[in-house]
């Protein structure tokens, strides 16, 4: 049986895919998520431990040779597809929210 | 919560030896939400936890301190996977940095506390992806083992079933027969629970940190490992007593595979989670584990031919030995009388498999000379408990003398209406080829064999005099007809 494949990110897949568009490791990874989301967005280290796996064994990111111990990670081509797309689904969203709430202000 | 006593026992025994409990551990890896409030409340007394075993979780004193616990499944985790990996190394780093402090790990779980004031962000915060875990992990690995350990119970209870006769004339049969259907209590009480946990998951999302109650914590894996304890020790009992009074069963080296088997793959699953360093490692040890064990088996195999063998050379063709007290043993001198000129060769009285259903078993097996004829006989003799011992036994007799499932391979036996009802017994039959006859009688049974073949006709022979003799004696009754 194929694996379910990822259709939607949920906002800590898009927040961690977003930061590794340069290299990070994961504790960092976890510290840049909630400066940037002013602690709206937290990812525990189970679950970052997880999706961390996940998306490294699914080629959408992959591992950087270890400096000090640490394990780096930064997004593949793949991945960037991924959050392109991803992306432009929330813009859709954002535009047609605007179009109805804003009356396309 | 503590005296004074407690305190005072604490401060002295800091920087000396600590002083450490063991508490059995009985917890299900599905109770892993059970755990961290039994975990909780040991700390709020003063018992740490260091450390969790196969039966044992070992706590330490300490001063009792308020604690949040929490046991993470863990992504990297699997049966033939070590637990002190490179993976395992960063993910507890990771969850360190985050305030939560590693305490040990056992199979796919880890725990870790921090102390209950601190907010901390917990180690799960995505519940979808946190139950696709728990079922992927922790759930399937319950389920697939209970369901296994199930079948192979019922396997095992419903084939001593079939063949009832195979475990009536050895201890270790009888506690198979009588009391193993106790384990599937345990498995079945174990497979409800994983599918009524699955159930809960699948309606109200994964348990909270639950309180213990009989139906989720360690009183019901109680219950479990009591019985499964209990029927250990039955079958442990069924050893040593066939080791004592039926030397010849095999009960031991039939059971020798079965114990390998365990051993070994206790011994590898334990090899690659405590001393396996890399994830691959598991492979590695499963190999090593099964060449061992097929080196041992070889061995074992070779030993026992052997031993075979040794047991051959000590035939002695010609022993005769007195008859012992304690049997019904016949006068073939008597039966013989009518034929001739008569010399006793060999007389042995073996002591058979005997049991709890059936305390007495023992063959008288006669070689004579007559009239220059070698003459053989032999009465296997089975005194039991109930009837239904005895017929169980019979109908296991005639099952296997007529090969079973491959019956092209067997004798032809049939029942002998007109001498059962001759003899007034419960059962008469006789073979054809293979010179036997089978009598059972309320409690007993006997099995005649031997060379008695008087006519080519198989009804003629058994109308010979000498072989009605002998069943006279046997049954202590003269027939009817």
């Amino acid at each position: 049986m194929p694996k379910k494949q990822l259709k939607n990110l949920t906002e800590p897949m898009y927040y961690i895919l977003l930061i590794l568009n340069s290299p990070n490791h994961g504790y960092g990874i976890m510290q840049t998520v909630e400066e940037m989301t002013e602690g709206h967005v937290k990812i525990g280290a189970g679950t970052l431990y997880t999706l961390l796996s996940r998306f490294e064994k699914e080629g959408i990111i992959e591992a950087l040779p270890e400096e000090d111990r640490k394990k780096n990670y930064v997004i593949t081509k793949r991945g960037k597809e991924l959050l392109e797309e991803e992306f432009q689904r929330l813009n859709r969203l954002v535009k047609d929210g605007r179009d109805i709430l804003r009356g396309g202000a | 919560m503590f005296g004074k006593k407690d305190r005072n026992r604490n401060e002295k025994s800091a920087g000396a030896k600590r002083q450490r409990k063991r508490v059995y551990w009985g917890y299900s890896i599905l109770d892993y939400k059970g755990m961290e409030a039994y975990f909780e409340k040991m700390a709020g007394e003063g018992w740490m936890l260091e450390k969790i075993g196969e039966l044992w979780a070992t706590f330490y004193r300490e001063t009792p301190k308020d604690l949040q616990f929490s046991i993470d499944v863990f992504e990297g985790s699997g049966i033939l996977t070590p637990e002190e990996t490179e993976e395992a190394r960063e993910y507890r780093e990771l969850c360190e940095k985050n305030g939560w402090h590693f305490v040990t790990s056992i199979k796919e779980l880890q725990i870790f506390y921090a102390p209950a004031k601190e907010n901390l962000t917990p180690l799960q915060t995505d519940e979808e992806l946190e139950e696709n875990l728990a079922r992927k992990k922790v759930w399937r690995k319950d389920f697939s083992t209970s369901i296994l350990v199930f079948l192979l119970t019922a396997g095992l209870v419903i084939f001593t079933r079939i063949r009832p006769a195979h475990q009536m004339d050895e201890y270790m049969g009888n506690i198979i027969y009588f009391f193993y259907p106790l384990m599937l209590i345990p498995t079945i009480i174990a497979l409800i629970r994983s599918l009524l946990w699955i159930r809960k998951v699948k309606r109200q999302g994964l348990p909270e940190k639950e309180v213990e109650t009989f139906f989720t914590g360690r009183k019901r894996q109680l219950l479990i490992n009591v019985i499964a304890t209990l029927v250990l020790g039955f079958l442990i009992l069924g050893i040593v007593l066939d080791t004592l009074y039926n030397p010849h069963a095999n009960t031991l080296s039939s059971l020798f595979p079965a114990l390998l088997g365990i051993t070994v793959g206790t011994t590898i699953r334990l090899t690659i989670q405590k001393i396996g360093k890399k994830k691959d490692d598991g492979i590695k040890f499963v190999i090593i584990g099964f060449l061992v064990m097929f080196m041992i088996l070889g061995g074992f195999h070779y030993y026992r031919e052997l031993q075979i063998e040794s047991g051959i050379g000590d035939w002695d063709p010609n022993l005769i030995e007195e008859i012992p007290g304690d049997i019904e043993a016949y006068s073939m001198e008597r039966i013989l009388d009518s034929m001739g000129e008569l010399e006793l060769k060999r007389r042995t009285f073996p002591v058979l498999g005997q049991s709890f259903a059936v305390p007495k078993h023992y063959a008288q097996y006669e070689t004579w000379e007559v009239e220059g004829r070698k003459w053989e006989v032999g009465i296997r003799t089975y005194e039991t408990r109930s009837p239904w011992v005895a017929e169980n036994i019979a109908e296991g007799y005639l099952d296997f003398q007529m090969g079973g499932i491959l019956p092209w391979l067997g004798e032809n036996w049939g029942e002998m209406e007109d001498l059962k009802e001759a003899w007034d017994v419960d059962a008469f039959y006789m073979t054809e080829g293979y010179p036997a006859i089978l009598i059972k009688q309320d409690t007993h049974l006997w099995i005649i064999e031997g060379t008695h073949r008087v006519g080519e006709d198989p009804i003629e022979k058994m109308k010979a005099p000498e072989i009605e003799r002998l069943i006279e004696e046997i049954l202590g009754k003269h027939h009817y007809l």
